[in-house]
């Protein structure tokens, strides 16, 4: 899961969510399987990216059957289980090469999209 | 040299075990310590009131030295040295790890990573140091001789002769990793935390005689790697041949340990290299430690080899022998997710290691088969005997007039065979 787009431009926010689901081992992506995206124009609180991050979930082709993993910054370094609250898999901070290897390809997937976007 | 140790976090309780170990492996014997759970202070580090605290045990134990188990700034490191008794020197994490460094570095190369680490860690701190200086003269500032205006200049200038320098060193290693390879040689690098066992586990599985040890060709190589229970005592690398039957030559070195700043990974990068530049990475996790901390390691070490490391990882569950069973599965199951199927071992009393040999045949790039048909030339036999030393070969077949070669090899070994093949010159007919 990855969040694009934190700071105002021209008076404006636009955030894009976006979530990668995918299959990895402990430093290798096996399979992705699909993408999930959102965009939001609310300023980027914690309960606006809370928000944004669940419809990007929302908008995956299948619910994941894994956790959902995130960089310690995605959420303002709350802790897991206050995060965790939010979603209905289960939550967790990035651990493994794998898991870091998809968050970049959603961080990439993200960005593009916010610069199609504007 | 005595010291009491000092800790703060933001939340839950301060462990001290591994800022002790640093501690000991510096050097230093550490008399007390005193925890704090706050935000950090922007004057002090630690609260005011604990300041004072720290003063009072400091006169009270006579220490010489304060170690912080955080990241101190120099203004930080200045106003605390002016609450405690003079001449009471202040440590902070990454100056106590630089100290062991430098303590550890015997060769060339490990003593310009330390010297570089140093200057690195020093560049951003000039500026209030040299405004530090002007006031008074204070201990607790590495020592690094007088500060003017023109030390930052001198800094960036060392800085830049040493990369250069390591840069040559860097260069040459990976023309010897290169020539290894061509040899047939398969890159095996021991990774992991600090003190995981990762040199015990290298000499139980290496070969009893070292590949090489012209040290004038080969400075890396080394008759034993360092094995005892104290922190950071392998800083250089140690290559020896593993005793298995692919040729697979095994590098153990410098382990890792949590909240390294990027400054210092960078300047170990070069020794870093011999993992990063690997074909298969052993990452070594003592086992009989706590599932929470042995899950905190792990994740450093994905920390670590994140940005560069582009060979497959296969985790080694090292010292079995000191948990049962039982512990045991019980942590295979907690790592599942960040090593889905490693292999456990005990390098000290040398259980299972026959399976963690078949795993890493199984793990590297497979060897290609290949078939030469050599005409009976004058230098044939040599080639023959070239691919024994650089080759897994099968079977060779002789008849009056032809050798039949059946090996498997590294894709570079086959190239080189077929070139050499297609030089060899057919006798003319009598």
């Amino acid at each position: 899961m990855d969040i694009s787009g934190r700071h105002e431009e021209r008076g404006e926010y636009l955030m894009v969510g976006a979530a990668v689901a995918a299959s990895v081992g402990s430093n290798r992506i096996r399979e992705v399987t699909g993408i999930g995206l959102a965009t939001s124009r609310l300023e980027p609180t914690l309960e606006a990216t809370l928000s944004i991050a669940d419809e990007a979930i929302g908008a995956l082709p299948d619910l994941p059957e894994g956790p959902v993993v995130a960089e310690r910054g995605e959420f303002y370094e709350e802790p897991e289980r206050a995060v965790g609250a939010s979603f209905a898999p289960e939550f967790k901070y990035v651990e493994s090469i794998g898991e870091r290897r998809t968050i970049e390809i959603a961080h990439h997937a993200a960005y593009a999209t916010r610069a199609l976007i504007l | 040299m005595n010291t009491v140790i000092v800790k703060r976090v933001d939340e839950g309780t301060a462990d001290t075990n591994e800022i002790r170990d640093l501690a000991r492996a510096a050097g230093y014997t550490v008399l007390d310590e005193l925890t704090q759970t706050r935000t950090e202070d922007a004057a002090y580090h630690i609260g005011e009131g604990k300041v004072a605290e720290l003063s009072s045990l400091v006169a009270r134990t006579g220490v010489e030295t304060v170690i912080f188990d955080n990241r101190l700034g120099p203004y930080q490191i200045y106003n605390i040295g002016r609450e405690i008794p003079e001449d009471v020197e202040v440590i902070d994490r990454f100056t106590l790890i630089l100290d062991i460094f430098g303590q550890r570095a015997q060769t060339r190369k490990a003593q310009l990573q330390v010297e570089l680490a140093e200057l690195r860690y020093e560049l951003p701190r000039v500026d209030a140091k040299v405004s530090l200086a002007k006031r008074e003269e204070h201990p607790g500032f590495m020592g690094l001789g007088e500060y003017d205006e023109s030390r930052e200049r001198d800094i960036k200038s060392q800085i830049s002769r040493i990369k250069e320098e390591l840069a040559s060193i860097a260069e040459t290693e990976e023309h010897r990793r290169e020539e290894r390879r061509e040899s047939g040689f398969d890159l095996v690098a021991l990774a992991g935390y600090t003190n995981a066992g990762k040199s015990t586990l290298l000499r139980r599985l290496a070969a009893d005689l070292a590949v090489d040890e012209n040290e004038d060709l080969h400075p890396d190589l080394d008759t034993t790697a360092e094995s005892e229970d104290r922190l950071f005592t392998t800083l250089g690398t140690t290559t020896r041949r593993a005793d298995m039957e692919r040729d697979v030559l095994l590098t153990d070195t410098v382990g890792f340990i949590s909240d390294l700043p990027h400054w210092l990974v960078e300047s170990f990068r070069s020794t870093l290299d011999e993992v990063y530049r690997a074909d298969l990475v052993l990452l070594v996790v003592d086992v009989s430690e706590p599932i929470e901390e042995i899950r905190e390691k792990v994740v450093t070490c994905h920390d670590t080899l994140y940005e560069r490391n582009e060979a497959p990882i296969v985790t080694v569950l090292n010292k079995i022998d000191a948990v049962d069973e039982a512990e045991l599965e019980e942590k295979r199951a907690a790592l599942s997710a960040l090593a889905p199927d490693p292999v456990a071992v005990s390098g000290k009393e040398g259980l299972n290691v026959e399976a963690l040999t078949d795993r890493i045949a199984a793990d590297l790039p497979p060897l290609r088969e290949e078939r030469l048909v050599l005409p009976m030339a004058e230098d044939t036999m040599s080639l023959v005997s070239w691919l024994y030393d650089n080759a897994c070969v099968e079977e060779v077949t002789y008849d009056a007039d032809q050798v039949l070669v059946e090996f498997a090899a590294r894709p570079s070994v086959i190239e080189r065979s077929r070139s050499k093949a297609s030089e060899l010159t057919i006798p003319e007919s009598a």
